[in-house]
């Protein structure tokens, strides 16, 4: 069950050294998101409220992977999956803060907030126009999985290296799109920055902070540092990515890096191979259904019983973000402890057993529970 | 007041108690060993639910019916039909043993009860004090058709848990007329409630002569059936107990199959003149999850000159159970009124023709409100003593206080209740006006009365389990005696946090039992190991640092001493490694703790065991 065959496995390891001339998407698919550059506080605040839950699309399907990667065989592409998902929860910590510090409300305790599966991301962001279109699958981790969703998902504005590779749809674009999120983003801060520092509450009351390395949005120039941040963590920057040049690779090229399997480092003339795997034991993965749903597990099983309390603690997760950023920041620990309690589970039922003669195991369905 | 004066709601579905059961037997408690994922698949070491979470959680639960407080019931009320359920915006309650050598206690900790609108929003929200179940018994006559092979004992048992809630949170009431008396009601800010427990599913037991393991589990697993009810309580009344008269069934063993009754409890407003009796933990079924036993009853009080009189019949069915919890509020006659004030009440069986249980002839009974401790040496702990007479405060009386551990469970070779020194209180208290009395416990250091050397290694288990019983100094056999009303104390071990605690030496010790006993948690969180635990350092500081009452506090199954885990968050300020300690000497087997557990093994799964393991 693969989207396409072409990029199911990522092929031999390369050679270190050899150079990443493939660093660039070969675009497949090419996301867009409907560029409405906000101008007024209120389209500022929409468009806000669309990254909190554009932050939070990417999560189950990045923790899908994740979880589904046995520790003791996958354990460093499990820990690079699960750092690209902090920094998506940090992203969405941002995000929302950066809306109570204009005075909006996030929402995030609804059930048009979680996506379905398959299915696309919210609803604003799209296919490239004349593309197949881009359906997100909730599926164990893969290399195809990883090429062609989460590479999609990440896909930077201006891969480095495109003189080998080049976007394909690169002269389809359509004026009135956004190629990435990050340019999404960069709209919010151009239009916060023209709206100047007297939107701003200019007070850390209601904002969540002090885990992920947030700090408290208190005026525009807190919001700029953050916005570039969540780009910059996200996609690299145009040159270079790894993040503000440092070690930590970018979304985008953490996950090149575990299809490829083996990290890569800035050469003289481009991205290089270097003698750093990144080991991937095919065997180290669990044997779970894709696009699992609640309704796949026979009522009173093992697996519909651990499911249920699954999703359960999910909804209570998004309920007590929703109020962290409503008012109650101190209901972000109990966020924390349900993300715990999520692992947990997650790791639970990708261990029970469905016992319909498939062999395969039970997998988190990620529904809303109202 | 209590769940049983005044008015109340009724309410009925499921529960999951997803414990876990490494920890369930002693031996399991092994120093310095690591167990595989074999030994975690094998009945021995893993039990019936190996990766259990602890989590316990309501489901299904919805309000069935509603009286009110003058007894007549408030049909056609908006509140029936409401859901019942547990948090929805933080981690879920969880249910944990006090000791391995008691479990007859378990508790539920972090439970939040609302009452959720039809459209969703909370009517209600209130916060559970821990309690753990009492009156365990056997109460399903036979397994029925849901199994394939037989299940596991605790499918047979029923129990009961009586606790208050409080931090109430009142939503808009003012389409219920009961809910808006309820909450007017409610002028302490406190509810009673009670719920029964029964129908449990711990799978497939391991039964003599194949012990044959069958799985999987079959449906339903980790689930039962509750009925519950949730009434007005006073800030003066003991949480977990009623001082209302209390009938004692006539059988002798209730923990064996065939009862016909177990304890009950009933009160009588003698304002309004009415009887409530609680039979929601009394009367038994045919099968699990199946018909109740359905023969009539009569309740009614022995006259002086001996003759049963009659107040009501009742004939229980699986629709009464549901919707009434089990509670029947019975309109007394002045005379009657009187009449019981000094006769015990009694239910009869006209099938039978024979009483099935019934107050003791002097009427009198004696219970503690708190019943389950955790003390470390140098703490003190009170808890009260309810004595009444025909549900009457019985006051300026003495009462024994004394140590009793025949409602513990010991394993073959572990010792318990010993030394006494480690735990005082008067042998005698006497009750106030209120028929009161404040009964207190100071512990002290029982050393390390349970490392017990085997034959494949030492057991370990922290502290010491005591039990202390109340009785009336003059009690006779004709006395009220319930098995479970005595007191559970668990006394931890001494210990001195280290000035520089280090990994190796002193919290790897502390914190590798948990990766041993709890191993649902290993995928995320290995606590035996150096740098899984460093990596997960702010969740488990985090959390350890929580109350002991919230959900989300570490170890969950909270028989880590308060000692112990300040050393292991003062490590985590400072998270050095240190270096290995010596291996220990190869210990000695006592020959006959390992001959003794061998005899245990070929009897504890037997499905007619008196000391239910869960």
């Amino acid at each position: 069950m693969t989207t396409n065959t072409l990029w199911a496995e990522a092929g031999p390891v390369p050679a270190a050294g050899t150079k990443a001339t493939d660093l660039a998407k070969p675009a497949s698919h090419t996301l867009f998101v409907q560029a409405k550059p906000p101008v007024t506080i209120e389209e500022v605040r929409y468009n806000l409220q669309l990254a909190v839950e554009l932050e939070h699309a990417t999560l189950p399907v990045y923790l899908q992977a994740a979880y589904s990667l046995d520790d003791a065989k996958n354990g460093v592409i499990a820990n690079m999956i699960i750092g690209v998902a902090m920094q998506e929860m940090e992203h969405f910590c941002q995000a929302a803060n950066i809306l109570v510090a204009v005075g909006g409300h996030p929402a995030i305790d609804d059930p048009k907030f979680v996506p379905s599966y398959p299915g696309g991301l919210p609803k604003e962001i799209g296919t490239q126009p004349g593309q197949e279109k881009f359906i997100v699958h909730l599926r164990p981790f893969s290399k195809d999985q990883i090429k062609n969703c989460f590479m999609v998902i990440e896909e930077p504005a201006d891969p480095v290296d495109i003189k080998d590779a080049g976007l394909l749809r690169a002269s389809s674009d359509i004026q009135d799109n956004y190629r990435t999120i990050g340019q999404f983003y960069e709209d919010i801060a151009k239009a916060l920055t023209d709206l100047g520092d007297g939107v701003f509450s200019h007070s850390a009351d209601g904002q969540v902070y002090g885990m992920l390395g947030i700090t408290p949005i208190l005026g525009l120039q807190d919001a700029l540092d953050a916005i570039n941040r969540i780009i910059v963590e996200g996609e690299g920057t145009p040159t270079n990515p790894t993040e503000d040049g440092g070690a930590d690779m970018a979304h985008y090229y953490t996950y090149y890096e575990i299809y490829k399997g083996r990290k890569i480092a800035k050469g003289p003339d481009g991205w290089y191979f270097t003698d750093e795997t990144i080991p991937y034991d095919p065997t180290g993965v669990a044997d779970i259904l894709d696009d699992p749903t609640q309704a796949d597990y026979p009522a009173g099983s093992a697996a519909a019983i651990q499911s249920q309390s699954f999703n359960t603690y999910y909804s209570n997760l998004l309920k007590a973000l929703h109020q962290a950023f409503n008012g109650r920041p101190d209901a972000i620990n109990n966020a924390i402890a349900l993300m715990f309690d999520l692992k947990i589970q997650a790791k639970l039922l990708m261990n029970t057993p469905l016992n319909d003669g498939s062999g395969k195991f039970a997998a988190p369905t990620w529904q809303y529970v109202p | 007041m209590s769940y049983l004066t005044g008015p109340r709601l009724t309410f009925t579905g499921k529960f999951i108690a997803d414990v876990s059961t490494v920890n369930n037997h002693a031996y399991a408690f092994q120093d310095d060993k690591r167990y595989t994922a074999d030994d975690y698949a094998s009945w021995h070491i893993g039990y019936w639910n190996p990766y259990g979470t602890g989590v316990w959680r309501l489901t299904d639960c919805v309000v069935t019916g509603a009286v009110n407080a003058d007894g007549s019931t408030a049909a056609g009320d908006p509140v029936i039909g409401l859901t019942v359920a547990d948090a929805n915006d933080r981690p879920p309650a969880k249910m944990v043993d006090l000791d391995t050598e008691q479990q007859m206690v378990s508790a539920i900790w972090g439970l939040l009860v609302r009452l959720a609108g039809k459209d969703g929003a909370d009517l209600l929200r209130g916060e559970f004090d821990v309690a753990s179940f009492t009156d365990l018994w056997w109460r399903n006559w036979a397994a029925g058709p849901v199994f394939e092979h037989p299940p596991h004992p605790p499918a047979y048992f029923g129990a009961s848990f009586q606790s208050v809630l409080r931090d109430l949170s009142w939503g808009d009431v003012g389409a219920s007329p009961f809910l808006t008396a309820f909450k007017a009601a409610a002028a302490d800010g406190l509810l009673s409630i009670k719920f029964n427990v029964t129908g449990y599913n711990a799978g497939y037991g391991v039964n003599p002569p194949d012990n044959t393991r069958y799985l999987p589990n079959p449906p339903g697993f980790t689930t039962g059936l509750m009925t519950g009810t949730i009434g007005i309580a006073a800030r003066d009344e003991p949480r977990f107990y009623t001082p209302g008269r209390q009938l004692q069934p006539t059988s002798s063993n209730l923990m064996a199959p065939g009862n016909r009754f177990g304890y009950a409890t009933a009160v009588v407003d003698e304002q309004r003149s009415l009887l409530t009796i609680d039979l929601g933990n009394s009367i038994p079924f045919k099968t699990w999850r199946g018909e109740m036993v359905d023969e009539p009853l009569h309740i009614g009080y022995f006259g002086g000159s001996d003759d049963f009189n009659r107040l009501a019949e009742i004939t229980p069915d699986n629709a009464w159970y549901e919707t009434t919890a089990g509670i029947c509020t019975i309109p007394l006659t002045d005379a009657q009124r009187a009449a019981i004030g000094s006769s015990p009440l009694t239910v009869y069986s006209p099938t039978l023709k024979a009483v099935l249980g019934s107050e003791s002839p002097d009427g009198r009974a004696v219970c503690a409100d708190q019943f389950v401790f955790r003390m470390s040496p140098g703490d003190s702990a009170t808890t009260t003593l309810w004595a009444t007479r025909f549900g009457k405060p019985l006051a300026n009386t003495a009462i024994a206080v004394a140590f009793d551990s025949t409602g513990l469970q010991p394993s073959n070779g572990v010792p318990v209740g010993e030394p006494e020194s480690a735990l005082s209180f008067d042998d005698t208290v006497t009750t106030d006006a209120r028929g009161v009395a404040t009964l207190t416990m100071k512990a002290q250091d029982p050393g390390t009365p349970r490392t017990v050397t085997r034959k494949d290694g030492e057991i370990v288990i922290d502290g010491q389990i005591y039990g202390i019983r109340p009785s009336f100094p003059d009690a006779t056999p004709l006395s009220y005696q319930n098995a479970y009303d005595f007191i559970s104390v668990l006394v931890w071990s001494g210990y001195a946090v280290p000035e520089q605690p280090t990994w190796e030496q002193d919290i790897k010790p502390i914190l590798v039992e948990y990766a041993n006993l709890y191993p649902v948690m290993l995928p995320v969180l290995d606590m035996g190991n150096y740098d899984s635990v460093c990596k997960h350092l702010y969740a488990l500081q985090t959390a350890m640092a929580l109350p002991v009452e919230d959900p989300n506090y570490m170890p969950v199954v909270r028989d880590l001493s308060p000692a112990k885990s300040d050393a292991v968050l003062k490590w985590a300020t400072n998270p050095i490694r240190g270096v290995v300690p010596p291996p220990k000497p190869t210990p000695v087997a006592d020959p006959s703790a390992v001959a003794a557990e061998a005899l245990s093994w070929a009897a504890a799964p037997s499905a007619g065991s008196p000391i239910l393991r869960k």
